[in-house]
């Protein structure tokens, strides 16, 4: 958000994806409460409650389990970008659905404390020495407390008054509230293998999300260990051939410090600028031009070509790099101008621009999709 | 996304994953015994350890 502060700005997809959440949430909750009885003996015996507590801590769970799972899918194919784009209403809506566990099971289990509900939780089981008998519900407040955090500092406010690389520090504490909850609930339900399923469940959750991440992380690893090649001149690198750049899209090279930088071709001009957005880090080089604004695959953040600047009335701005041609290869300078400098894109000899408009195929994102530069960058 | 964060999370990833699974699996594994101050007179089935 760079301009004022706008609580949700809500377009069509934003709508789309929260209607689709809430829906299939509470389709969960109502299958899980009709189903249960019927699939278990065991479940068939407990009282509406405890199957409620247990209905809404289990989808909880599951988003969770969701949510932490787009990211490295969409880094690992781009037909995930469009679940990227709305995560953070996907987050609230969990931290939404954990409270509603929570207060169920204050509701149940100490509606008739003589001391505070929340005293109650925290002193009633002090068995912190044992496996078995673990106080687990503590482990599951502090991942609500967590949850809570995350959710109200998810708006653009804040990740501009923190800054990016804070606001990204604070949210990368979900890991630790997703093992939190998997130990509230391997110490709780699951505990001395009473229920084969759930375990089946968190086993299946655990490896799954550790695998993506952790293949994730090893593939960016190795992009961030091969640097381009250096060019014949110092402070110069050679990114690629100038046929391998495709219309409105672009090739990433990355300097020998690791900072990757993306050329983007767009006509018949070639424009070097930084990989990173300034918004949330997202890859701009796997975005594209749409409408003569580079835009970032993530959340649809534009910037112009000549200057690396978003149109008005929108601020941020990312760095360009000085370019040109050997021959055919596209070298990049590792060092790059002031931000905000307007630097002319580089006129590839011997190329025509085409006569009719850029042909747009479909954006790997909603954002692109939107009818301006600019409608709803104030995303929450 | 940044070279740090990329460092910080892959080592957090490494640790979920090695850790996690063990954690899960001794909870599985656990006894359950009574505490040390438990009532002698208890409903449910009687457990190793414990006072009572």
């Amino acid at each position: 958000m760079s301009v004022a502060l706008k609580p949700v700005g809500w377009n069509r997809n934003k709508l789309v994806y929260d209607a689709v959440l809430i829906i299939g949430a509470a389709v969960y909750i109502l299958a899980f409460l009709n189903l249960a009885p019927m699939l278990s003996e065991g479940a068939a015996k407990v009282d509406a409650p405890i199957q409620r507590m247990r209905a809404f801590g289990s989808l909880a769970f599951l988003m969770l389990t969701l949510v932490l799972a787009i990211g490295p899918l969409a880094r690992l194919d781009t037909r995930f970008l469009p679940l990227l784009y709305n995560r953070r209403h996907f987050g609230v809506i969990t931290a939404l659905v954990a409270t509603t566990h929570a207060v169920a099971v204050l509701d149940w289990y100490y509606a008739f404390s003589p001391t505070p509900q929340l005293l109650a939780l925290f002193t009633a089981n002090t068995s912190f020495d044992r496996i078995a008998g673990f106080p687990f519900e503590i482990l599951g407040v502090a991942a609500l407390l967590v949850l809570a955090v995350l959710a109200a500092t998810s708006h653009d406010f804040w990740l501009s008054f923190l800054t990016p690389p804070v606001w990204k520090a604070l949210h990368m504490s979900v890991y630790g509230a997703y093992g939190a909850v998997v130990l509230h609930v391997a110490l709780g339900p699951m505990a001395g293998g009473r229920d084969p399923v759930l375990s089946a469940l968190v086993a299946a959750s655990v490896a799954t999300l550790a695998t993506l991440h952790l293949v994730t992380g090893r593939r960016e690893r190795a992009a961030d260990a091969a640097a381009s090649p250096p060019a014949a001149e110092d402070g110069w690198i050679d990114v690629g051939d100038v046929s391998e750049i495709a219309e409105a899209r672009a090739i990433v090279g990355a300097a020998p410090g690791g900072e990757r930088i993306a050329v983007f071709r767009t006509k018949d001009r070639l424009v070097a600028i930084s990989n990173v957005c300034s918004h949330q880090n997202g890859p701009i080089g796997e975005g594209k031009v749409v409408r003569g604004f580079i835009t970032c695959p993530w959340h649809g953040y534009q910037y112009r070509p000549e200057d690396g600047c978003s149109p008005p009335p929108f601020r941020e701005r990312i760095h360009r790099y000085p370019l040109r041609l050997n021959g055919s290869r596209v070298e990049v300078a590792t060092t790059p101008v002031p931000l905000g400098t307007r630097l002319e894109s580089f006129r590839i000899p011997g190329a025509t621009a085409p006569a009719s408009p850029v042909p747009r195929t479909d954006p790997p994102g909603p954002r692109a999709a939107a009818p301006g530069p600019a409608d709803d960058k104030v995303a929450s | 996304m940044m070279r740090p964060h990329r460092r910080a999370h892959a080592a957090l990833w490494t640790a979920l994953a090695l850790l996690l699974p063990l954690a899960v699996l001794a909870s599985l594994l656990a006894e359950p015994r009574l505490s040390a101050d438990a009532p002698p007179v208890r409903l449910d089935p009687p457990a190793g350890g414990g006072a009572g």
